[in-house]
C-alpha cells in the first residue's frame, strides 16, 4: 500500500491539473512524432524508393529533424518551467502539510516517469502510423516508388526515445532543482508577489525601433540574391531582437505615453484598457515576441517554400527550353558569326532527317558573356578580387540585335555604339556606359530598355546579377575584348540551341545524347572548328529531377515544420489564456464591486485580449511584408522570377494563417472566461 | 421616510449539486435614516455578509424588499444595476479592493471615470477628499508601494468621491493594525458627521463603539439593536461587549 503512495499522489497532480499537463503532454507527443518521421524518411529505406537525386531529399529530412531537435529542447523546457510555477502553490500545500523536499522530488519524479512515459509511447505510435502517411505524401510530391507496407525503422526509434529521453531528463532535474531551492511560504506565495508597476524603458524601446528599422532597410534595399544570401541571417537575428525589444518596453512605452494624454486616458472605455494593457504586455511581452517570430518563420517557410514547389514547372522550363538543351561554346571568336553557326544548325538537322524524327525549335540563342565590377556607368572587366566587390559584380550578356528583333518581334534598328539595357540588380539608368578593360574604354550610348519578357528567357538562375545589352554587332565586342587582354580572354563565346522532340524512335535522353556525338563527329573533321568548340546537351526531364526531388523536399519540410511550429504556438496562446484567467479572477471582482456591469467588464477585457493576441499576428503579416523583397531574391538563386506566383502564395499563407489563429483565439478565449467565471 | 429600509428579506442558498437548502437571512428588517453611522454585528456565519452583498447589489434577495431612498432595488434591471450602484453607494471592504493596475489616483477617479467625468471635474473633486482623508501625498503611487492604512483610506475616497447616499463597509478595519484602525474609524466619525450615511459591517465591538447605532444580527435575524444615545466611545463600547456576552451565551433578548 505504501509503495503505491507516491505514485498515486503523482497520477491525481497530473490529474488534477489536467488543464495544464493534457495540452504540454500533446505537444511532446507530437514532436516526438514528427522527428520519428523525419528521421525514418531520412533513412535509406525511404530514400531508396525515390528517384536520383535522393542525397538532397535524405540531407533536407535530416536536417528538419535537427530543427525539429533544437526546437524541442528550447520549447519543452520553456512550457514545462511554466507548469512548475503554475504547479508551486500545490507543492506548497505539501510542503506545509509536513512533506519534506525529498518526498516532493519523488512526487515530481514520479510524474515525470508518467508523463514520459505516455509521450513516447504515444508519440512513436503516432510517428509509426503517420510515417507511411508522410512517405506517401513525399512520394507523391516528388515522384517516387509507392508501396503499401508499413516499415519501422527500430534504428530512428531507439534514436527518438534515447534523444527525448534526454530531454525528459533534463527538464525533470531542472524542476526538481526549482523546487527544492525554494521555501514552503515562496511556493505558496509564488503565484501573487506583488508586481512592480511597469517601467516604460525608453532606451530599449528605441533601441528596438532603431533595429528594426535597420533590418527592415537591409531587407527592402537588397540588390542582389548573393546578398540577400550573406545578409538574410543577420536581418532575421535583428528582427528577432527588435520583436523581442518592441514587444517588451516597446508596448509599455506605448501604453505610458496613451497614459499622459488625460483627455484619451480618462475615457470609460480607454481607463481600465490602458492601464491594464500594460501590466498585460509586460507579463507577455516575451511570449508574444515568442509568438510573432514562430507565426513569421511559418509564414516565410510555407509561402517560399509552397512558392518554390509551385514554380518548380516555371523555373525548369526557363533552364530547360526545349526537350533537348545544346549549350555550345567557343574558343575563337570568329566562330560565333551565323556562316559556322549554320554549319552547326545544319549538323543538327542532318541528324534529325538521318534518324526520321520530328523536332521542332524552342529556343535560340548566341551571346558573349563576362564578368565586371559594376561601378557608376563604368563596367570594369580586368581582375578584381571576388570578395571585395561581392555586391558590385556583374554577369554582362551581350545579345545581338538579330536575335532580339526575332524573338520579340520588334523591328529596331541600332546604330554603331548604341545599346538596349536591362539589369536585374541595380538598375542601369545611365544614358551611356563604359566597358573598360585593361585601359581600353569601349562607350555605348543607352537608347532604350530591354522587353522583360526576352530577360527572363535568358537569365533562368540569377546569383550573380546580370546586365543584359542588345547591340548591333556582338563581334564587335568581341573584338575588343580580344584586343584589350588575350590570355586569358575574360569572355565567353556561348551559343544556345534548344528544340522539342516531337516524333522520334529513340528516347529523349539518347535523342540528347547522340545528336551531341553527331556534333563532335562532323566538327572535328573540319580543321576551322576541331578543338575549338565544346557541346554540352541536356536532356530536361532527366536534369529536372534533381530539382524537382529538391523543391519537393523542401516544400514538404515547409510543411512539416509548420506544423510543428504551428502546433507550438497553438501552446503558447493556450497556455497565455491560462494565466491571463487565473490573474483576472480577482480583478473581475473588484470592478465588479465597484460598478461595472458584467457585459462592461466582459467588453473591456475582451478588447485587450484581442490587442494582446493579435499584436503578434500584426507583427508576423509586417515582417513578413517587409521579409518580401529579400526572399523574392532568394528565390531567385533557385531559378525563381514569378514575382506575382510568390505574391499569391504569400497572401495566401498569410490568410489561412490568420483564419486558423483567429480560430485557435476563439478556442482558447473560452478557457479563458471558463477560469473567469468559475471562480464566481 | 427613512433613507433605507430593508423589509423582510430572506435568502435561501442552494448547493449547486443535490438541492440541500442553507439559510443565510431567515427574516431580517431594519431602518437607517440618514446621517446616522449603523453598526451591524454578528458571529461569522450570521448572515452578515450576505445581508451586505444583498444591500450592495451584488445578490439578490429569495424574498423581502431592500428600498434605498425610494428605489426599491428589486426592481431596478439587471442593465442599470452598475449604474445605480456607481451613483448611489460607496463600498469599503475588508481586503481594499483596490486595482494594482492602477495609482492610487486612478483607482480613487475609476467610479467617476465610468460615470464619464473629465479629469479636471475628478481633479477638483479629489482635492478636498484627499486633503481631509491625508492621502494627497501617497496619489501618484501604486497599491503594493503603500501601507495597509493608506490603501484603506484611498478605498474611503474612492467611497466617497461619486457622493454617495450611503456608504457600506465591510470590516473595513479588518486587515488594519490598531493604530490605522483608530485612526479610520476616526475618519468614519467625520465623515458622518459631516453628514454621509454609513452602514457598518463588523467583528470588531472597537468599531461597533464609533456608530450611532448598533445591530446584532445572530441566525440570519437581527437580534437585538442599541442606540448610543449620549454615552461615549467607551461606555458605549462597554454595552456592545455586555450584549455579546449575552448573544454568545445563548439568551434571549
Amino acid at each position: 500500500m505504501r509503495t503505491m503512495f507516491y505514485p498515486r499522489l503523482a497520477w491525481d497532480g497530473l490529474r488534477k491539473n489536467r488543464r495544464l499537463v493534457f495540452p504540454y503532454m500533446l505537444t511532446c507527443i507530437c514532436m516526438i512524432a514528427m522527428f520519428y518521421i523525419l528521421a525514418f524518411l531520412a533513412s535509406p529505406e525511404i530514400t531508396d524508393l525515390l528517384p536520383i537525386g535522393t542525397m538532397t531529399t535524405a540531407e533536407i529530412m535530416t536536417l528538419g529533424s535537427y530543427v525539429i531537435a533544437v526546437f524541442s529542447i528550447i520549447f519543452l523546457y520553456y512550457t514545462n518551467s511554466f507548469l512548475i510555477r503554475r504547479r508551486a502553490r500545490e507543492f506548497g500545500l505539501y510542503n506545509v502539510l509536513g512533506m519534506n523536499k525529498g518526498n516532493l522530488a519523488r512526487i515530481m519524479t514520479f510524474e515525470s516517469l508518467i508523463t514520459s512515459a505516455v509521450s513516447l509511447f504515444l508519440g512513436l505510435f503516432l510517428g509509426i502510423v503517420l510515417s507511411k502517411l508522410a512517405e506517401l505524401g513525399l512520394m507523391r510530391i516528388i515522384g517516387g516508388t509507392i508501396t503499401y507496407s508499413l516499415h519501422i525503422d527500430m534504428g530512428c526509434v531507439v534514436n527518438t526515445v534515447l534523444f527525448y529521453l534526454a530531454i525528459f531528463t533534463v527538464i525533470w532535474l531542472s524542476s526538481i532543482i526549482r523546487v527544492s531551492r525554494s521555501t514552503a511560504v515562496s511556493l505558496l506565495n509564488s503565484e501573487k508577489t506583488g508586481e512592480k508597476a511597469p517601467k516604460a524603458n525608453w532606451l530599449l524601446g528605441i533601441l528596438g525601433v532603431m533595429i528594426l528599422v535597420t533590418a527592415y532597410y537591409i531587407a527592402v534595399t537588397i540588390k542582389s540574391p548573393l546578398e540577400a544570401l550573406i545578409l538574410f541571417f543577420l536581418a532575421v537575428i535583428m528582427v528577432i531582437v527588435a520583436t523581442y525589444l518592441l514587444m517588451i518596453s516597446g508596448s509599455v512605452l506605448l501604453c505610458r505615453m496613451l497614459q499622459k494624454n488625460r483627455k484619451y486616458y480618462y475615457e470609460p472605455n480607454h481607463f481600465v484598457s490602458v492601464s491594464s494593457l500594460v501590466y498585460r504586455m509586460k507579463r507577455n511581452g516575451a511570449g508574444l515576441a515568442s509568438i510573432a517570430i514562430i507565426s513569421t518563420m511559418v509564414l516565410v517557410m510555407i509561402s517560399s517554400a509552397s512558392c518554390l514547389w509551385f514554380g518548380t514547372k516555371d523555373v525548369v522550363n526557363s533552364l530547360y527550353p526545349g526537350d533537348v538543351n545544346l549549350t555550345v561554346r567557343f574558343y575563337d571568336r570568329k566562330l560565333i558569326d551565323e556562316d559556322n553557326l549554320d554549319a552547326f544548325r545544319k549538323v543538327i538537322d542532318d541528324f534529325r532527317i538521318e534518324n526520321r524524327s520530328e523536332t521542332e525549335m524552342a529556343f535560340e540563342l548566341p551571346f558573349i558573356e563576362a564578368e565586371g565590377v559594376a561601378e557608376g556607368k563604368t563596367i570594369d572587366f580586368g581582375d578584381f578580387d571576388e570578395s571585395m566587390m561581392l555586391t558590385k559584380i556583374r554577369e554582362v550578356y551581350f545579345i545581338p540585335l538579330s536575335f532580339y528583333n526575332e524573338v520579340t518581334g520588334h523591328n529596331i534598328t541600332l546604330n554603331e555604339g548604341e545599346a538596349l539595357v536591362s539589369s536585374s540588380g541595380t538598375a542601369v539608368n545611365y544614358d551611356h556606359l563604359e566597358l573598360i578593360l585593361n585601359g581600353n574604354v569601349k562607350n555605348y550610348r543607352i537608347i532604350d530598355s530591354i522587353d522583360k519578357k526576352f530577360v527572363s528567357g535568358i537569365n533562368a538562375r540569377d546569383i550573380i546579377p546580370k546586365i543584359n545589352l542588345v547591340v548591333d554587332d556582338i563581334s564587335a565586342i568581341a573584338m575588343f575584348f580580344e584586343n584589350s587582354q588575350d590570355d586569358p580572354t575574360p569572355m565567353n563565346l556561348i551559343w544556345r540551341y534548344s528544340f522539342d522532340v516531337k516524333q522520334s524512335s529513340m528516347s529523349k535522353t539518347d535523342y540528347a545524347e547522340r545528336v551531341a556525338d553527331a556534333i563532335y563527329d562532323v566538327m572535328e573533321k573540319d580543321p576551322g572548328t576541331a578543338g575549338l568548340y565544346s557541346v554540352i546537351s541536356e536532356e530536361r526531364e532527366s536534369e529536372s529531377v534533381y530539382l524537382i526531388s529538391s523543391n519537393g523536399s523542401l516544400f514538404f519540410i515547409g510543411l512539416m515544420l509548420s506544423i510543428v511550429f504551428i502546433f507550438a504556438t497553438v501552446l503558447i496562446i493556450y497556455y497565455k489564456q491560462i494565466s491571463e484567467g487565473y490573474e483576472d479572477v480577482g480583478r473581475f471582482e473588484i470592478m465588479r464591486k465597484v460598478g461595472m456591469t458584467r457585459e462592461e467588464i466582459k467588453k473591456n477585457i475582451n478588447s485587450q485580449l484581442l490587442v494582446v493576441f493579435f499584436i503578434p499576428l500584426a507583427f508576423a503579416g509586417m515582417h513578413l511584408a517587409f521579409a518580401f523583397p529579400m526572399i523574392g531574391k532568394l528565390l531567385a538563386i533557385f531559378g525563381l522570377h514569378n514575382k506575382g506566383l510568390f505574391i499569391f502564395t504569400t497572401l495566401i499563407s498569410y490568410v489561412l494563417f490568420a483564419a486558423f489563429y483567429t480560430m485557435v483565439y476563439k478556442v482558447t478565449s473560452n478557457v479563458y472566461y471558463n477560469i473567469v467565471s468559475e471562480a464566481k | 421616510m427613512s433613507l433605507l429600509e430593508v423589509k423582510n428579506l430572506k435568502k435561501i442558498y442552494r448547493t449547486r449539486f443535490g438541492g440541500q437548502e442553507v439559510e443565510a437571512l431567515r427574516d431580517v428588517s431594519f431602518e437607517v435614516e440618514e446621517g446616522e453611522f449603523v453598526a451591524i454585528m454578528g458571529e461569522s456565519g450570521s448572515g452578515k455578509t450576505t445581508l451586505l452583498n444583498i444591500l450592495a447589489a451584488l445578490d439578490k434577495a429569495t424574498a423581502g424588499r431592500v428600498i434605498l431612498d425610494g428605489m426599491d432595488l428589486s426592481e431596478i434591471s439587471e442593465k442599470k444595476i452598475a449604474t445605480f450602484r456607481r451613483d448611489n453607494l460607496g463600498f469599503v471592504f475588508q481586503e481594499f479592493n483596490l486595482l494594482d493596475t492602477f495609482s492610487i489616483e486612478d483607482n480613487i477617479f475609476l467610479p467617476l471615470v465610468l460615470a464619464g467625468n473629465d479629469y479636471k471635474n475628478m481633479k477638483d473633486k479629489l482635492t478636498p477628499i484627499a486633503v481631509k482623508l491625508g492621502i494627497t501625498d501617497i496619489l501618484g503611487k501604486y497599491p503594493y508601494e503603500v501601507s495597509g492604512g493608506q490603501k484603506q483610506r484611498a478605498a474611503v475616497a474612492r467611497a466617497l468621491i461619486t457622493d454617495p447616499k450611503i456608504i457600506l463597509a465591510d470590516e473595513p478595519t479588518g486587515a488594519l493594525d490598531s493604530r490605522s484602525s483608530d485612526e479610520l474609524l476616526r475618519l468614519f466619525g467625520e465623515v458622518n458627521a459631516a453628514g454621509q450615511t454609513i452602514l457598518m459591517v463588523t467583528h470588531s465591538a472597537k468599531a461597533a463603539s464609533n456608530a450611532s447605532r448598533v445591530l446584532f444580527i445572530r441566525d440570519g435575524e437581527v437580534f437585538h439593536q442599541i442606540y448610543r444615545g449620549q454615552s461615549t466611545n467607551a461606555l458605549f463600547y462597554q454595552k456592545i461587549t455586555e450584549t455579546l456576552t449575552l448573544l454568545s451565551q445563548g439568551g434571549n433578548r
